[in-house]
């Protein structure tokens, strides 16, 4: 045993090993871009990671339109319910427009009005295990998408582009432990923190921080984005709140259980939402 | 040949790991079927291809789907060197060192794998998540090693007897 210690294949052992901690150190935080090899992987196994995901997907979605006890009419009825909720949704949030462009107005205030415009990705991998959410979506540098763009889908938001290659990007989720969102109560407009809980739940949760003293929050208020960071626009739905504890402002409990508004174990397809440059004229 | 298995099997893994087990898991725990295909490399065909199937294979997972590179790297190069250590010295027929290798190197990598996330800021109760999902998914993939081995063992063990007897004509 001690030969070996001394031997050539441990000294071998222990570069490698001092190289990949290195490179870890070095990879771990967010990267606007990727080094070539891992650009040049990522290419080459994208596409066949997309058709195994699609394949895979119908394969799956197939039988559990088998063994589903929900038929077909049923969830086209859900279906219309929901669409026209969402044209309430649509006409109220053109009139807040409305309103808002006049109040601007009216405070002689003036800023770029921001358009954003959204590449449509798949997602073609998530992270193994439990230890991080994370996922990749095959939309890259070459579709125009950027470090820190945030991810949302048509129930709400996602996360936020972490690293981007020419093809594909990987997507930090708001579930990660890691990952923090400034969020505010759609009811009180009052303030906080989102943050990932790491459990081994199917159902995925946020937990809620940092809302100001004596806050009113009740189970069902519904947490939007604060736009507050810049990373995320404001107004996207993050979650619901199933859970209130009574935290002071000072301790680091947190305030709040939030069921995120994204179904994240069935995630096929999300939206980058890029912001768009003023068009020169 | 036995290395075109040793790939297929780990394509297969990799695709299991980031595909379906991201779906369908049980109460929220997967095993860790690159870890498993790793060290029952290690235990037949030792720890110098092991250490470089699983730094190989670590990496490429770090570069589609992980945080940091070189994590996943560490991990398997190491679960594979473990495995080699019984390399030649059990009985063909005894399953009981590839299963409880494998669940003692997942135990270790899903503790790794805790030590990163806590690094990076994560915050978790280590102690719930060992008791929901270190050790559960520790005997997870060593129940995945039955299957993967029984597979992969005639496999390896065919190829090699017939280099042992080519190379053994070739010296008479």
């Amino acid at each position: 045993m001690g030969g070996f210690f001394q031997s050539k294949g441990f000294i071998i052992l222990l570069v490698v090993i001092a190289v990949l901690a290195i490179l870890a150190a070095v990879t771990y935080d967010d990267r606007a871009e990727v080094t070539f090899i891992e650009d040049v992987v990522n290419t080459v196994v994208a596409p066949i990671q997309s058709f195994s995901v699609k394949a895979s997907n119908s394969i799956i979605a197939f039988f559990e339109r088998v063994f589903s006890s929900t038929d077909l009419d049923k969830e086209n009825e859900q279906l219309k319910v929901r669409l026209a909720q969402y044209e309430i949704i649509e006409s109220e949030l053109n009139t807040l427009r409305e309103e808002n462009e006049r109040l601007k107005e009216l405070l002689n205030y003036t800023e770029v009005t921001e358009t954003y415009k959204y590449i449509t990705a798949t997602v073609i991998g998530k992270s193994q295990g439990v230890w991080f959410s994370e996922f990749t979506v095959n939309a890259g540098r070459n579709d125009g998408v950027t470090e820190n763009q945030a991810v949302v889908n048509a129930d709400g938001l996602v996360g936020r582009v972490s690293s981007v290659s020419a093809n594909t990007c990987k997507v930090t989720s708001i579930i990660d432990s890691t990952s923090d969102v400034s969020v505010m109560v759609e009811r009180t407009r009052d303030y906080g923190f989102a943050r990932g809980i790491l459990n081994t739940d199917d159902d995925e949760k946020l937990e809620l921080y940092y809302l100001p003293s004596g806050y009113d929050l009740v189970p069902g208020d519904n947490i939007l984005t604060s736009g507050i960071g810049g990373i995320f626009p404001k107004g996207i739905a993050v979650g619901t709140v199933t859970e209130v504890s009574r935290a002071n402002e000072d301790t680091e409990d947190r305030n709040a259980i939030i069921q995120p508004a994204v179904d994240f174990l069935r995630l096929e397809e999300v939206m980058i939402v890029n912001v768009a440059e003023e068009e020169e004229e | 040949m036995h290395r075109l298995y040793v790939a297929l099997t780990l394509i297969f893994a990799i695709f299991m790991d980031s595909v379906i087990f991201a779906r369908f898991n049980i109460l929220g725990v997967v095993p860790d079927f690159v870890l498993v295909v790793t060290v029952c490399v290690g235990i037949l065909m030792g720890a110098t291809e092991a250490a470089a199937v699983g730094c190989l294979t670590g990496l490429a997972i770090d570069v589609l789907f992980g945080k940091a590179v070189g994590v996943n790297a560490m991990a398997y190069m190491l679960a594979g060197l473990v495995g080699g250590i019984f390399y030649k010295k059990y009985f063909a027929d005894n399953m009981l060192i590839p299963v409880a290798t494998v669940a003692v190197c997942a135990f270790f990598k899903e503790n790794f794998m805790a030590l990163m996330t806590g690094l990076i800021g994560g915050s978790f109760n280590y102690f719930e998540m060992l008791a929901t999902y270190i050790v559960p998914s520790a005997l997870m993939s060593a129940a995945l090693c039955l299957p993967v081995h029984l597979f992969l063992k005639p496999r390896v063990l065919r190829s090699s007897k017939k280099r042992y007897d080519r190379s053994a004509g070739g010296v008479k």
